[in-house]
């Protein structure tokens, strides 16, 4: 390994941020590198003269009417900045927050949910479509003829054409009047 | 100091974490022992970015507002102090940018050294009083050469005491960058000081 390799390392062997193995390898270079001891040297004492230098720089105290004037302020501000949650609802809010933020951020957990969701939507409408002509064929029924349909029989018939709801309405429709009419009343 | 400013005082040892969570509850007193707490670091912090003393005050108001109206934010996954230079870092950025300074104000200055308050001063042989002077100036020049990145680096590290994965939360980046950042900050101050700092 060339010296300029160790330059880096130096520097932060100087600040202690090194981990052993670095360190070992660090001590081990510089035992047999004059160059890399001469440049530890310098830096570490350049480094030492401008955090002096840094350390000198020392800013004009805060005034005691700093803290006062700055709660003056705050005390001042428009009541939504002021608002915080209630205690009772500021933990678990927060909690539920967080745990919705971090499962949004793993891209198969989002696209689970959302495929899930989408095929709950087009469930509800399909069940909502058979229902809905299951309804207007009951309807419909009842207009046709309403002495020859008794309640029980319109619904005896729905129910067991019920099992076939792969049936198109139209076939579904067909096959309850025309059982209707061959079947006597039970 | 008054009355309420040290009975505030007194509170000033506790512990952040109860601090903070009575701000997020809406307690102001909580807020202002934390600002009691932390002002003067604040205010050097500023300073040793910016190097101009009559906008610190102004800057830390700014930092103290920002950290108020954000405290609901702060999680704990850090520390207070290093989530307040965050803010503290970012606010000096953009008032650097605004004004649109790159580089150390004040460097060709007349203004005398004593304006800074020196904090070792034992010196009386008058020549090394004035080497000393010229090495300071020189040593300031060369700090206000390097760049925003460089230049704020070594104030948390060197001046600060901060250490690499601190520093990291603060710039937001790896601890792999600030180290060679700062290896890349002090080759430049070895270059520029290697002839008039005597090993």
């Amino acid at each position: 390994m060339k010296c300029k390799n160790f330059q880096e390392l130096i520097s932060a062997f100087i600040d202690n941020e090194l981990n052993l193995r670095e360190t070992l390898r660090l001590k081990r270079h510089i035992k047999s590198c004059e160059h890399c001891r001469e440049e530890l040297k310098i830096i570490g004492k350049i480094q030492n003269e401008c955090q002096n230098e840094g350390l000198s720089w020392v800013a004009p105290q805060p005034s005691e009417e700093f803290s006062s004037t700055l709660m003056n302020i705050i005390h001042n501000l428009p009541a939504h900045q002021k608002e915080r949650n209630p205690f009772f609802l500021n933990k678990p809010l927060f909690i539920i927050r967080d745990w919705f933020i971090s499962l949004m951020r793993r891209p198969i957990i989002t696209f689970s949910l959302s495929g899930a969701t989408l095929a709950l939507l087009i469930g509800l409408m399909v069940f909502s479509g058979i229902q809905k002509d299951k309804l207007q064929t009951v309807y419909e029924l009842k207009q046709k003829d309403t002495t020859l349909l008794a309640e029980k029989d319109i619904n005896y018939y729905i129910n067991e054409y019920a099992i076939n709801a792969s049936e198109t309405p139209s076939v579904f429709r067909e096959g309850i009047i025309e059982s209707v009419t061959y079947q006597p009343s039970r | 100091m008054s009355k309420s400013l040290r009975i505030k005082g007194l509170f000033l040892g506790k512990a952040d974490n109860i601090l903070i969570e009575k701000c997020k509850r809406g307690d102001t007193n909580s807020f202002e022992i934390l600002v009691l707490k932390y002002q003067r670091r604040i205010f050097n912090l500023i300073f040793r970015l910016t190097n101009e003393p009559d906008i610190v005050e102004d800057i830390a108001q700014e930092v103290f507002l920002r950290a108020y109206n954000a405290i609901n934010d702060f999680k704990g996954k850090s520390s207070f102090s290093t989530w307040i230079y965050r803010i503290t870092v970012n606010t000096c950025f953009n008032y650097i940018k605004s004004k649109r300074r790159h580089q150390y104000k004040n460097l060709e200055t007349n203004e005398p050294l004593e304006k800074y308050t020196l904090i070792s001063n034992n010196l009386t042989d008058t020549e090394l009083l004035i080497e000393r002077h010229e090495l300071s100036k020189k040593i300031k020049e060369a700090i206000g050469s390097l760049n925003r990145e460089q230049r704020t680096i070594f104030v948390l590290r060197d001046v600060e005491g901060l250490s690499y994965e601190e520093i990291g939360k603060i710039l937001n980046c790896p601890s792999g960058t600030v180290r060679s950042r700062l290896f890349r900050a002090r080759r430049e101050l070895r270059t520029k000081l290697e002839n008039y700092i005597k090993v």
